[in-house]
């Protein structure tokens, strides 16, 4: 549908409000058009801060070919390379951009995941099992118990002996996102649920003691504060806005966004190996900060699964993880990597056995590798895994920083 | 695979101690260090001899450096404990060139080094002296130690406290087995059963060898053929992200010292050795020769003495330079960082690179 200019950020909000609204009413009436899709937003990471120089929007989309015209100071309209319209993208931090797009869910799925993976300034926000599980545990169980949410999980065992290449990924947030049908049951690995929160709570501790995969939520759609329906956050920072109110779903988004950022900071600040200088009499004293983070496994990978993620990962160049390096074997069951992740081209040290992962960020690295790494790690390889940011449990981080006992100065 | 069988080296027991004092869940290491509230103070830190040590040891006729570098320098401010950790293979005899070292490191007083490095009460600061050497080892180290002490008692020098723990490697982990008559000031080894603190588990044959954060010191040199390779991962490793994170600006430039800073973050601390100036040499012939099959794509790269300058990246180069980097091609090409060619090759030098 083409696009009205508009001349203000109230007036562009104005106008997806009343566009959310009347979506919101088709999906009521299972009568979502075909050509309007649902409003998207997609939350973008850049370098951190003390990485390489922070630059301004336009430095930093340069590699995507994305044009920008302003509407305001902090707001921007925003085509592809061609003058194809994408959305608006408004600046949360420095470090973090919001798009939001009306546009076919197919098309920028595709142009936002693309341009990311081709631009090493930019990645999207990882939101890891465990992240879900605390804003379901801290902010939905007890606040919301009445309302409805929907829960997907998926592990996909992509590397288990022989599976490599096996399991096709269908892409249901598209589906979900365009037609506005519910997803139909799979298999016990990718299943989707809708209901009540208290009746939620009541089995769903069960079912995660009893099958692993269900801790490896997928999407967990937060209900809206303001009237029916709320907002589907996926896995890889796409949020599709299922409720009648866009000013609601952007708040909920910024809200999410800046706890993530706060955890990702922590993370930062414990791990990053850093060399620190004092000047003495003697001469310069120099220390070596940081801590590893550890994902530990059990029961331990099976040999040719860890054998098979090695070989996919490193030999191969391939695999969701996209990570590169020379794996150093020192034992059947001991690998070394001195690598780079390819998302960002940052340099990562990674010690692997079957019973856990050893990772190392230098300064720089930016600690959404470390979402990026449990993510996918649930999905991928143990939807159980646990992990420690130095001798911190990661889940007991992000408790930490949603309640505020965090100290994210 | 490798299949030689391992066999502790100064650089696994360095990077090993480092992890010590670093958080970290058990299921990788138990950190006894950091539990214990020790933190890294320092890296190699150059700690000058007392003046008087230095003319009473002369008097004595007793060999001493004039300065020491331990590799590590741990603090432990509750308890007002600074711990200095050296790691060796095996002891050494009394003749040796290492006890003029070891005699440096045992003439400076906890009190002495709490005023160097300026911490507040320094008097009320004790000082202990911890080699870290090979399993079995503990015990002539100790008594090694005791030897070199008592000289100096003898010869009127104040001395730390001073101990040996050895490094066991068995089939089930890796463990801290400290000399009878040690005294360590860490409460896990002083309470350490027979046999030792087990610091990290092991199954049956699998490698005890930690990632390296440090992957050179040149004052132990690099032997073991695994450690060579891990220096030429971690060159290769430094030019891909430091080139691979930039190509998305139209120009950059990258520095020989951030080169050799991202290869081992504590590089600055030998960057003016002796030593290390033929490694020097052989990072800088390899990363020209990279350059070389990057200007092929189409890049330009211009040379300086101090850095190189990517000028001109187009988004297109940008794709085919990072094609290159993630090429089974780069990613497999043989770093010689080793031969006497590469190490003594300084005619790149009019041109830096």
């Amino acid at each position: 549908m083409p696009i009205p200019s508009f001349r203000s950020r109230q007036e562009l909000f104005d106008f997806l409000d009343d566009y959310a609204r009347e979506r919101k009413e088709e999906i009521g009436r299972w009568q979502l058009g075909k050509d309007k899709g649902l409003i998207k937003s997609y939350v973008l990471e850049t370098a951190p801060p003390n990485g390489p120089a922070q630059a301004d929007i336009a430095a930093i989309l340069r590699p995507t070919g994305w044009q920008i015209t302003p509407i305001d100071d902090e707001f921007y309209r925003v085509d592809n390379a061609e003058g194809k319209s994408l959305g608006y993208l408004e600046p949360l931090s420095q470090r973090y951009l919001i798009l939001h797009s009306i546009e076919e869910a197919r098309w920028t799925d595709k142009t936002v995941k693309g341009n990311v993976k081709e631009t090493a300034s930019l990645d999207s926000m990882w939101l890891a099992g465990a992240f879900f599980s605390n804003l379901w545990q801290i902010l939905i169980l007890p606040q919301l118990p009445e309302r409805y949410v929907k829960l997907k999980f998926e592990h996909l065992a992509r590397f288990e002996n022989g599976a490599e290449g096996a399991e096709e990924e269908v892409n249901e947030e598209l589906a979900s996102d365009w037609t506005g049908e519910e997803i139909e049951e799979r298999r016990a690995s990718s299943l989707m649920i809708a209901e009540r929160v208290s009746r939620i709570a009541k089995f769903l501790p069960q079912l995660q003691d009893l099958h692993q995969p269900f801790k490896a939520i997928k999407m967990l759609r937060i209900p809206s504060t303001t009237g029916r329906g709320g907002y589907e956050f996926w896995t890889w920072g796409k949020i599709t806005h299922r409720a009648a109110d866009f000013r609601d779903g952007r708040s909920q988004i910024f809200s999410i966004t800046r706890l993530y950022a706060q955890v990702t900071q922590a993370i930062e600040r414990i791990i990053w190996l850093q060399v620190e200088e004092t000047q003495l009499r003697d001469g310069i004293d120099t220390t070596l900060k940081g801590a590893p983070v550890t994902l530990e496994f059990d029961p331990p990978l099976a040999l040719p699964t860890f054998q098979n993620f090695v070989t996919t990962t490193f030999e191969r160049g391939q695999g969701p993880l996209r990570l590169w390096g020379n794996p150093i074997y020192l034992s059947e069951k001991k690998v070394h990597v001195y690598g780079v992740d390819l998302h960002l081209w940052q340099r990562i040290y990674l010690d692997l056995t079957p019973k856990r992962f050893v990772v190392i960020l230098p300064r720089g690295a930016c600690g959404n590798t470390v979402h990026r790494l449990v993510t996918n790690t649930q999905r991928y390889l143990d939807p159980g895994v646990k992990t420690f940011i130095g001798d911190r449990p990661y889940n007991d981080l992000i408790r930490d920083t949603l309640l505020g006992r965090e100290n994210t100065l | 695979m490798n299949k030689t069988p391992f066999t502790p080296t100064p650089l696994f027991q360095l990077n090993l101690m480092l992890f010590l004092t670093w958080p970290a869940p058990p299921s990788f290491v138990e950190p006894l260090f950091h539990r214990e509230g020790f933190a890294l103070r320092s890296i190699a830190p150059p700690i000058g001899v007392p003046l008087e040590a230095l003319a009473r040891a002369q008097a004595a006729d007793l060999s001493i450096q004039p300065t020491a570098s331990p590799e590590l320098l741990l603090e432990q401010s509750s308890q007002q404990q600074l711990l200095l950790i050296e790691c060796k293979k095996s002891s050494f005899g009394p003749a040796s060139s290492t006890s003029k070292q070891v005699r440096a490191l045992l003439a400076c007083p906890g009190p002495y080094l709490a005023e160097r490095i300026g911490v507040a009460a320094a008097m009320d600061w004790k000082g202990y002296l911890l080699y870290a050497v090979g399993g079995e080892q503990e015990g002539p180290m100790q008594d090694a130690l005791q030897a070199l002490s008592q000289e100096l008692y003898t010869a009127r020098i104040s001395t730390a406290d001073s101990g040996a723990m050895g490094i066991h490697v068995r089939a089930d982990g890796v463990y801290l087995s400290p000399d009878a008559s040690s005294n360590i000031p860490v409460q896990a080894l002083q309470q350490a059963p027979t046999g030792g603190v087990r610091v990290m588990a092991l199954e049956e044959g699998e490698d005890p060898r930690p990632l390296y954060l440090i992957p050179l010191d040149p004052s132990i040199g690099v032997d073991d053929p695994v450690e060579r390779q891990v220096l030429e991962e971690r060159v290769r490793q430094a030019l891909t992200s430091l080139i691979g994170s930039r190509l998305d600006m139209p120009s950059f430039e990258v520095t020989m010292d951030e080169t050799l800073t991202a290869v081992t973050e504590v590089w600055h601390l030998w960057e003016d050795s002796q030593a290390t100036r033929g490694f020097r040499n052989a990072v800088r012939a390899y990363v020209k020769e990279a350059l070389r099959q990057m200007r092929k794509l189409g890049a330009h790269i211009d040379l300086r003495p101090h850095h190189f300058a990517f000028t001109q990246v187009t988004p297109k180069t940008a794709r085919d330079l990072r094609r290159y980097l993630d090429s089974v091609a780069f990613r497999r090409g043989e770093i010689d960082l080793w031969s006497k060619a590469v190490q003594l090759d300084f005619s790149s030098l009019a041109e830096g690179w």
